[in-house]
């Protein structure tokens, strides 16, 4: 696969499948009974191309389970797709499943310098971000209380706070702007016009293809297992 | 081989070590109390054993209780990196699946997590030791080779836990009867060399067995030769983290499907 333009992302004939048998569920006397038979796949999307450019950001829309999280974790290579190949180029920073918060224990401000060295800042830079991160997401005075007590909103807004400060070129971000309050949605919509026009790119996926019409500058849909380009 | 020589990048061990010092506080809730806790775990089985199996099996062996503390030290490493390794990507689901990062720094630094404690431990034993006046001979100078071989021998089996943690979930308690056979078949509180040919050819090449000789040869406890050289063991080390790191990786992709 060559890259004819300049993109950063660039997937073609992706297809993800699972297989119907195997898995733990599976007792040995049902795996020799099949045993021969080809596996029964169910494709969640098949045959999709995807193509992202410098300066864009693509809202990926579709229902639930229609594909739209495996579809983003394929991009990201955290799951391997069943056919087709994709090709990255630049920095990349993926925030699926709400990711922020792994370590429960420990307090946010642990969790946040780790966070952002995962979604590539180096520790010097994390460190210089903390407080910076920490007023935008509004949590002065909690930086240092366990992660534990952070609501779901919290964290996907911290998570994206801390994406605000790294250098990424090309961004996955997963429903993070579902959880998050108005005021602050409104202040991502801001950032994305920045970063679009800085040439930075991002996928964003949601239920609610309102919410990224504000600045998305493509929509794709999911649906029955093809990827559509909406208009 | 690309993706193996970014491990070496800055970025990849700053992620490494941050990951690392946060395993490390997390375990024994972070507190001296707590190591040291679980530091007489190992002084508690040093009794016991004491009183059930010196005067039986290790009648004549000069400093006998700093053999048999280095053998359960030792053991209670690989039962620690065996569970760091069936754990490590499912209890860290979060951020295997939420962030795109190389995973294999995970595994390391779960394996470091489990090093440290017993560097420390060993560090305790090897001042006991001087306390006593066992020698300090040249085989001391071995004794870094010796750790990181044996780091390198623990990470390649934290990768294959690892993948066997996710993808083959039900063989772990058959490992676990596995583990407890072979625990049996190491020399922790006897020695080998009261066995017969045959059982000394299989000791020899029980890996466990070697790293466990081999620290005693270094400390001076040794009641039965190793078989292989230094560099040997060394070179059998890379082995293990190879096939480690290439299994992992050729099975990452599954992992993610799995979890």
């Amino acid at each position: 696969m060559s890259v004819e333009r300049k993109e950063l992302l660039l997937a073609r004939g992706l297809g993800k499948s699972f297989s119907e048998r195997g898995g733990l569920a599976h007792t040995v006397a049902q795996r020799l009974w099949r045993l021969g038979k080809p596996p029964e796949r169910v494709y969640v999307f098949e045959k999709a191309d995807f193509t992202l450019l410098p300066g864009e950001c693509v809202a990926l829309v579709g229902g639930n389970g229609s594909g739209k999280s495996t579809f983003l974790r394929c991009l990201a290579g955290l799951v391997e797709p069943t056919d087709g190949e994709v090709l990255r180029i630049g920095k990349f920073a993926a925030l699926l499943s709400h990711g922020f918060g792994a370590y429960e224990d420990l307090p946010v401000s642990d969790n946040l310098l780790l966070a952002q060295q995962l979604i590539g800042s180096t520790l010097k830079q994390a460190e210089a971000n903390l407080e910076k991160v920490a007023a935008m997401a509004e949590l002065t005075g909690r930086l240092y209380s366990p992660t534990s007590h952070l609501s779901e909103g919290m964290r996907a807004k911290i998570a994206l706070c801390a994406l605000a400060h790294s250098d990424f070129q090309v961004a996955l971000l997963d429903e993070n702007l579902n959880y998050v309050d108005k005021d602050f949605r409104d202040l991502f919509f801001d950032l994305t016009r920045k970063w679009i026009a800085e040439g930075r790119s991002l996928v964003i996926t949601s239920h609610d293809g309102q919410v990224l019409h504000k600045f998305a500058t493509r929509f794709l849909c999911l649906r029955s297992g093809r990827l559509e380009e909406m208009n | 081989m690309k993706r193996f020589r970014s491990l070496g990048r800055p970025q990849a061990v700053e992620l490494c070590r941050s990951l690392l010092l946060t395993e490390l506080s997390l375990m024994e809730q972070g507190t001296l109390l707590g190591f040291l806790l679980s530091f007489a775990n190992n002084i508690l089985m040093l009794l016991v054993f004491h009183l059930l199996f010196v005067n039986r099996f290790l009648d004549g062996v000069p400093n006998s209780w700093v053999y048999l503390l280095l053998g359960i030290v030792q053991w209670n490493l690989y039962v620690n990196v065996s569970l760091a390794g069936f754990s490590c990507m499912v209890y860290r689901q979060k951020i295997v699946m939420g962030y795109s990062f190389p995973r294999e720094l995970l595994v390391i630094a779960r394996t470091g997590a489990v090093f440290v404690p017993y560097l420390v431990e060993l560090f305790l034993i090897l001042c006991v030791a001087r306390y006593f006046r066992m020698p300090i001979t040249w085989k001391y100078l071995l004794l870094p080779v010796m750790l990181a071989a044996q780091f390198l021998f623990c990470a390649g089996l934290c990768s294959l836990f690892a993948i066997v943690g996710v993808l083959h979930r039900n063989v772990i308690p058959f490992w676990n009867v596995m583990f407890r056979l072979i625990s049996f078949a190491t020399p922790i509180f006897y020695l080998p060399g009261h066995l017969g040919p045959l059982a000394n050819l299989i000791y020899s090449w029980n890996p466990f067995t070697i790293y466990m000789m081999w620290v005693r040869d270094i400390v001076g406890a040794n009641g039965f030769p190793i078989h292989f050289t230094a560099w040997k063991i060394a070179a059998g080390s890379i082995g293990v983290f190879l096939l480690g790191y290439t299994a992992f990786r050729a099975a990452e992709c599954k992992i993610g499907d799995s979890l």
